[in-house]
This record gives structure tokens, sequence and C-alpha cells, in this order.
């Protein structure tokens, strides 16, 4: 069920000689949720696509480790990567409109190959979004965005991912939906599994999150437990919009610097985080 | 009235076999955005196969419908891997253009070792009429509409209710989507190109009793699948069914108010109409909702 997911020293590109992760490095571990934040073009859409497999990274190692192997699963494809328990929530909607709700979910379970479990895990579904059952037979691009976003949630979860990938939870629905999607992430976290959040609503990210990892230019320009960036947060933000004069310079002498090493097991950060 | 009646049976009885001739030409262009220029050689291959398997050792034309369709599942596999997935992958137009070299080396080798002749086929269930409703029609329709139809129930059945069939719909939609709930996108791509290529092929053997056909009549065949497809859609069967009726009415009732050789000309006139009216030409098809 637990698993740890790490990127090591990723460099990522769409375009040939154009990388938009530059030596990306970052861990996330079980029963925790990790959020990466950063100004536009920091990479943080493109970190979580190297991690759900939609791109491989030209370098660097994408692992998994579960409570019985870890597996360099850097050019391991997206399809695979669904069977090894890994579950993403992509920017925008990602349901299939002219299919049913009903058939939106079964197809969550593709992975799982068997009938019986996804039925029951389908039931489930139901039972925990009431508003899914009641428009189980309507055509998935009817509901509202914030349904949608529901049904994309609740898909995602047929599988039982161990690790769960979310790009912009927020985007684009009512506060409502914004608000339960945030409380079902905080609750996928206490049930152990490993989620890793991408955000531009900051405050509302670091309001579920454990760790804050700051992204700038392709690479990691901070990274802490959340407690510790509460009060830089405006800076932050006046950083990326480039109205602090000290926008470029970097935050070497800040106490949450330094870069997580790839040889530096997350875990040891998370006993002191939570010491 | 009878007249009505009987243009509406033989037009519906015609729709259902253009709807089978049509299907794999949507679900290829809806699935896969790929304009499938060989799908007339299919159908072809398909009357071809029909042709020879009867004159050997008399075999059904039904039958042959059942047999080529594995076959040309894998001859459409192969030419998917092969030469469209890289064609594609380069641009949408290197892979019609790959596809339009295919299919003009596929006829010149057809009519090099069957020649360019007109055949037709007279199978066991023709030269006789059947009566539905008061209204008589030829035995070959009816049995080749009811083959047709029970074609199409399988296929939106399939893509409907089963496992697979959703994850078909789902490439359609959402390819990305698909791939990270586990769809294996590039193996589905291919299955469903080998899908269309069978289902064409399977439409020339059950229509090759009805219709003489020539290396030349592919073209035909292809023109009657993009009327489909414009028509219909690419919504999937039923989509495709409202567009084989269309045509298949359409012509039943041109052939009685027209002098035949002025049918085509109002056939393919019906195919100019819809890709005005939809816009977009072709590409107006590909609406990638199946």
């Amino acid at each position: 069920m637990s698993a740890t997911l790490t990127m090591r020293d990723v460099v990522a590109e769409y375009s040939p000689g154009q990388p938009i992760l530059r030596g990306l490095t970052l861990a996330a571990e079980p029963g925790h949720l990790s959020v990466i934040i950063g100004p536009n073009g920091s990479g943080k859409s493109t970190a979580l696509r190297v991690l759900a497999g939609l791109l491989i990274p030209t370098s660097g190692t994408v692992s998994l480790r579960t409570d019985s192997d870890e597996l360099d699963v850097s050019h391991v494809p997206a399809h695979e990567r669904a069977g090894r328990g890994i579950g993403f929530l992509p920017q925008g909607h990602s349901v299939f409109p002219a299919m049913s709700v009903h058939d939106n979910l079964l197809l969550g379970g593709w992975s799982v190959r068997r009938s019986r479990k996804i039925s029951d895990a389908v039931a489930s579904a139901y039972a925990r979004y009431p508003a899914l059952a009641d428009k189980r037979n309507a055509p998935a691009g009817s509901l509202s965005g914030g349904q949608q976003r529901i049904l994309e949630l609740a898909r995602s979860l047929i599988a039982d991912p161990s690790i769960l990938l979310v790009d912009e939870p927020s985007a684009g629905v009512a506060p409502v939906v914004a608000t339960l999607m945030y409380q079902e992430l905080a609750q996928l976290r206490d049930e152990g599994r490993t989620v890793i959040l991408v955000d531009q609503d900051v405050r509302a990210a670091l309001a579920v999150a454990d760790t804050v990892y700051v992204l700038k230019s392709g690479a990691v320009d901070r990274w802490g437990p959340t407690a510790d960036f509460g009060d830089d947060l405006d800076a932050l933000v006046r950083d990326w919009l480039a109205l602090d004069p000290a926008a470029d310079t970097p935050h070497a002498d800040t106490p949450h610097a330094s870069i997580p090493q790839a040889d530096t097991p997350q875990a040891n950060y998370a006993e002191e985080a939570h010491s | 009235m009878t007249i009505v009646a009987q243009v509406v049976a033989t037009g519906v009885l015609l729709g259902l076999i253009y709807t089978l001739a049509g299907l794999g030409m949507s679900l290829s262009l809806g699935v896969l955005g790929v304009l499938n220029l060989t799908h007339g050689m299919a159908v072809l291959g398909g009357s071809i196969a029909a042709y020879e398997l009867y004159h050997r050792w008399q075999l059904s034309p039904i039958v042959t419908a059942v047999v080529v369709m594995p076959v040309f599942g894998i001859v459409g596999w192969l030419l998917y891997k092969v030469i469209v997935q890289r064609a594609q992958a380069i641009s949408p137009e290197a892979g019609l253009l790959a596809l339009f070299g295919v299919m003009v080396m596929a006829q010149a080798a057809t009519a090099q070792f069957w020649s360019g002749d007109i055949r037709s086929l007279v199978a066991d269930y023709s030269n006789a009429r059947v009566a539905i409703g008061g209204v008589a029609v030829p035995s070959d329709y009816v049995v080749t509409a009811a083959s047709a139809l029970l074609l199409l129930a399988v296929v939106y059945l399939g893509l409907r209710f089963s496992m697979p069939g959703r994850a078909v719909r789902a490439l359609a939609q959402h390819p990305d989507a698909a791939r990270i709930l586990g769809v294996h996108v590039t193996r589905y791509s291919a299955l469903v190109f080998a899908l269309s290529m069978s289902l064409a092929a399977a439409a020339g053997s059950l229509l090759s009793t009805l219709f003489p056909f020539s290396v030349a009549t592919q073209i035909i065949w292809l023109t009657y699948a993009f009327i489909v497809v414009l028509v219909g859609g690419t919504g999937g069967v039923l989509a495709a069914l409202a567009g084989g009726l269309t045509l298949g009415i359409g012509q039943a009732a041109f052939n009685q108010l027209l002098p035949l050789t002025w049918v085509s000309v109002v056939v393919y006139g019906l195919l100019l109409a819809a890709m005005v009216a939809r816009g977009g030409g072709l590409a107006a098809g590909k609406e990638r909702a199946l």
C-alpha cells in the first residue's frame, strides 16, 4: 500500500535543447502531502507529467519504493505506472465527456482487471460521492465543472493508488468544490497514501500540505516543512511576480535553502520535521 | 404507396450494408484521427476473397466475411505499426500521404495480379425475392443486410458494454486520460485500425453478391465511406447507421426518380453537400467523440 516516489536530478524537455526541468530532485513519502509551488513556467506541471510517465526524462531518475522493493521507473510509460499504483489528476478536464459517469468510473479500474473488485470500488465511490450516484447514467460532459473534478478524483481512486498526483485541483471550480477537494486530499494523505500536489492557490495548498517544494526555472529553489513557509508566503509570491528587487537573488542564506540531495533520504527529513 | 414502401425497404437494406462499409472509416477517423485511404482497397479485398473462395470451394460470402476479418485485421495491424504510426508521428499530412502511397501501390498490385476486369458473384441465395411487409425485395439484399446488422450489433454491444470497448471510446475522447488510467494507447490504436480494416473487408465480402466489382470500384467504396462518416459523423455505430441509412434511402429514392447514370452524380453531390454543410471538409468528420 505505502510507496515513496523520488526524482533525482531530473532533466526533462518537450523540445530538444530546451529543458523545462533542470536537475529537479524531490521525494514524496507515504502519509505525506507534498505540494509543489512556483511561478508560471517553473516546471510544476511538467514535474507531475514526468512522475506520471507522460514525459520521459532525458536524464536523472524517477524511482518508486514500495514495501517490497525499489524500482527505477524513469522509462516506464504512463499506462504501466497506473498498474504500479500511481494515480494522476491532470490539469483541466479529463473526463470522457460522451461516456456516462458510470463508464468513466469503471474505466478507473482498467489497471485492476478484476471485475468484482472494480464493482466494489465503484459502489464505494457512489457512497463517498452521492452526487455522482444521482447522475450515474448522465454523460460526464453534462456535469458541472466541479462535479467533473469530483468524478476525476473518484475515478482515480477506483484502482486504489498508493500515490496520487494532483495538478491544480481547485482551478475553475466553485469554492465549495475546491474546499471539498482539499479535504479529500487531506483524507487520502491520512489514509497513508502519498499525495503530490501542484497548485497556483498557494494558501489553500499550504493549508493541507506537509512539505513544500518551491520551484524556480525547473529546479527546487527552496523546500521544507509547511510551517516554515507561513511568514514568507507574501515575499514568495512577490518574488514570482518579480515585484521584489531581490527577485533573482538566490535564497542561499535562508534557513530552508538546501535542496534535497539524491543521497539524502527524505525519511530523515520527515523524522526531523515531526520530532 | 407501394413504390414508397419499396424505396424505403430497399433503402434501409442498402443503408445497413453501407453502414458496415463505412463503420471502419468512422472508427479510424473518430478514434485515431486517421483518414484511411486504403479503406476502399480493404473493401475490394473482401470482395475478391469472396469471389475466389466461392469459385474455388463454393464458400459462401457470409462465411468468407468471417474468414477475412482476422486476415485483414493482421494486415491492418501491420500497416498501422509499420507505416501509419510512424508517419502520423511526423504529422497528420504525412500519414495521409503514406496511406495514399499504400493505396496506389495496392491498387496497382491488384490490377497486376487479379486484372482490372469487372467481376460479379452470384451466390446460392441470389436470384430470389423475399416479401417484407407486402414489398418484394431481392433475397441477397436481405441476407447481406441481415449479416451486416448482426455484425453492427456485435460491434455496438462490444463498444458499449465491454471494458476494451470502453477503452476504445475513451481513446477517442481523451487519449491522455485513457493513458493515465492504464490503457495501452499505442496497442489499442493498432487494434482499432486492425478492426477498421476487418470491418471493411467483411463488408466487401458481404456486398460482393450485390454489386459488380473491379479494381476501380475501390474508389467508389472509399467515397461511400466518406459519405457515411460525413453525414453521420464519427460518433460510433449509431452515427454510422444514420449516415448509412441516409445514403441508402437517398440512393434508393434517386434510383426511382432519376436515370441510372445520374444517380452517381447525385450521390457524389451528396458528398460535396455534406462537406460544405459540415464545414472544414473531410476533417470535419473527425469529432473524436465515439
